[in-house]
């Protein structure tokens, strides 16, 4: 076992910070309506670093793993994890987030593994999340050789997204409780908010840590699968902490508090869903 | 990162799976076994024994002292698999995991060399005389005094919450000798045979399953050689005595045990359906991400880092896992999951764990200690 991370994986994530650094996520229309946060200019930066058929090499789960936090850090849209890993934009059910144009082939979850699909687009659907979620139907679908292999590259990459997205939360929120004075005192002085920021820092490690086993050498499918299955919960967890020590400021849209928040449950209602269709 | 074990570690857990399986009709035949809702908190000084003759004590010690050589993290997979498999592991913890590592790094080398090697072959069990009336989770506060007069202190006072003591040989005690010094100093560490004449243990049974103990301490007089540590320096060694004994991977396998029972349970009687599955696949997450924070307490104990935060997260997340696991098991085997004994579902070990899960977070300084541990030391939160 060793507990840190690997050079060619840490490399490429200080690379990709370096992609996503200046990009903030779009000022979002009024909440209720579809919008969709993709940004084809930024995922042009990342793919020419390499991020992109990730699926190709059991080698590349690493990176998957380095790439998906550092993405969750920047709360970048969730089309950069969908296409590296899956190879187009995921379906699932009768959804799908982020959709290309009519002609893009999209992954539908099947069974164990995805295929590449052709998709009509229904009704484009108001969404909790920038997720650009569309209600579709199936115009033809064909399973893929290394379909399983997408489908690990993509849980790795979400449980690297999780991890990212809860420890920038929770460090957002360190840095809060440390200089707002309530009580004449730093909130972080007070034992119920030590206590709550101890319970999400004991989530945002146990993140990291199951993301890295889910791509160690070796292991079972159940490992991504059990992974996938707490992560995303725990991840709200922590967003859930952020909200509550935050306080009143956080609710306020222009605060961004929510965000990570709206993300953590978006990754955990489609993890679900994909795990459900590919059990 | 790479989590995998490696083919030693393989090896040396499939090892521990047979040692384990060799032992199975010592535990079948004990009454207290069956009852015992938290494996950590059973005790069989036939399976003590038997760890020890197998070599399975004091893996971390070097040879000489009758150890395997090998780090804390190998101990710590393996104690993963003997909560697995339900071995009661009161004397073991207590003796190799928390006290025999404070002495392998405290204590005289006259005093290692005396009692090192008997705990490696189960022969010497320690129980540990931390908290009393007055000082549980605020161990600070304790009041046990220690006289030094002459070549021996006189320790007169009271422990409570004493596993083990009634099986021991020796005690590991937290004394304080000093009455002028600040709270957490002027505490001392010392160690005695328990049939030092002054010495009374009274037991008491818990919601576990098992028992624990008062220990009186009357006019006992300890030599000034059994000192641990410096004499006022205690709490160093206490401190130092608790990152090891938060680390607690032998609930994870307990509960890994209790989830592939239940699962099993819901399958033969038709009755896994979608919702179960989500459930227990929820819980094996919780309980991987449990492990792989113990596996990594262990490992920065083996290089030597800064641990206390990450012990504590240690141990929060094994306590939390616990009560969540029990309270699921039942939940998910409906009126079969309070049945107890051996013939019930999972051989009524959901309802052992549940009444027993209460203590998790209690026992060994309370999770809101590990919480102030991991704000404090690990987030910076002051």
């Amino acid at each position: 076992m060793r507990f840190s991370i690997a050079e060619e994986p840490a490399l490429f994530a200080i690379s990709l910070r370096g992609a996503l650094s200046g990009w903030e996520p779009p000022l979002e229309p009024t909440l209720a309506t579809w919008w969709d946060e993709h940004d084809e200019a930024l995922a042009g930066r990342v793919e020419a670093l390499g991020w992109g058929e990730l699926w190709l090499d059991a080698e590349l789960l690493p990176v998957c793993v380095a790439g998906g936090a550092e993405l969750g850090r920047a709360l970048a849209p969730l089309s950069l994890l969908d296409r590296a890993t899956l190879g187009g934009p995921l379906a699932v059910g009768e959804r799908v987030r982020h959709p290309g144009g009519p002609d893009d082939p999209v992954a539908l979850a099947t069974p164990g593994s995805v295929g590449l699909a052709r998709v009509e687009v229904v009704t484009r659907e108001p969404a909790l999340d920038g997720t650009g979620t569309c209600q579709m139907s199936v115009v033809s679908a064909e399973p893929v050789p290394d379909g399983a292999a997408r489908l690990h590259a993509w849980a790795a990459a979400t449980l690297g997204y999780l991890h990212g997205l809860a420890a920038r939360s929770l460090e957002a929120t360190v840095s809060h409780a440390a200089s707002r004075e309530q009580f004449g005192g730093p909130l972080a002085a007070l034992p119920a908010v030590q206590a709550r920021l101890a319970d999400a820092a004991l989530a945002v490690d146990g993140i990291e840590l199951v993301a890295w086993e889910s791509v160690s050498p070796g292991q079972p499918v159940t490992v991504w699968r059990d992974a996938l299955a707490w992560a995303p919960g725990a991840a709200c967890e922590v967003t859930a902490s952020a909200h509550q020590v935050h306080g009143a400021v956080g609710f306020a849209l222009e605060s961004g508090v929510h965000r990570a928040h709206r993300r953590a449950w978006s990754a955990r209602a489609w993890a679900a869903e994909v795990l459900r269709a590919t059990a | 990162m790479d989590l995998g074990l490696t083919h030693p570690q393989r090896r040396l857990r499939e090892e521990a799976a047979s040692f384990c399986a060799s032992v199975r009709p010592l535990l079948e035949a004990d009454p207290e076994w069956q009852r015992q809702g938290m494996l950590s908190d059973g005790d069989s000084l036939a399976v003590n024994a038997a760890l020890g003759r197998e070599g399975w004590i004091g893996l971390s010690w070097p040879p000489e002292l009758g150890g395997r050589g090998l780090g804390r993290l190998d101990a710590t997979l393996v104690e993963e698999v003997f909560g697995y498999h339900w071995l009661p592991l009161s004397s073991y913890l207590l003796s190799y995991k928390t006290i025999g590592a404070a002495l392998e790094r405290y204590a005289t080398a006259e005093l290692r060399d005396r009692l090192l090697p008997p705990i490696a072959r189960g022969e010497l069990v320690f129980c540990q005389g931390f908290s009393e009336p007055g000082a549980g989770s605020d161990l600070g506060a304790l009041s046990t005094r220690a006289v030094r007069k002459g070549d021996v202190y006189v320790v007169d006072g009271q422990k409570i919450w004493t596993s083990s003591a009634q099986l021991a040989d020796w005690i590991y005690l937290a004394v304080r000798t000093s009455a002028t010094e600040p709270k957490h100093r002027g505490i001392s560490v010392l160690v005695a045979p328990m049939d030092t004449p002054g010495i009374e243990v009274r037991t008491f049974p818990t919601l576990g399953g098992g028992v624990l103990c008062e220990v009186f301490l009357d006019g006992v007089e300890v030599p000034v050689a059994n000192l641990v540590g410096e004499a006022n320096g205690g709490w160093t060694v206490l401190m130092h005595t608790l990152d090891f004994e938060r680390i607690t991977a032998e609930k994870v396998g307990g509960v890994s045990w209790l989830l592939d029972g239940v699962e099993r349970h819901l399958a033969e009687h038709g009755r896994l359906d979608r919702s179960s599955r989500e459930r227990l696949a929820a819980l094996r997450g919780e309980a991987a991400a449990a492990r792989l924070v113990s596996f990594r307490a262990a490992d920065a104990l083996d290089r030597g880092v800064p641990a206390s935060h990450l012990a504590a997260m240690a141990k929060l997340g094994g306590a939390r896992l616990v009560q969540r696991a029990a309270a699921a098991a039942v939940e998910l085997l409906g009126l079969d999951g309070l049945a107890e004994g051996p013939a019930a579902a999972v051989g009524g070990r959901a309802a052992g764990m549940l009444r027993a899960s209460v203590g998790s977070t209690i026992a060994g300084g309370a999770a809101e200690i590990q919480q102030l541990v991991i704000a404090r030391r690990g987030l910076g939160l002051r």
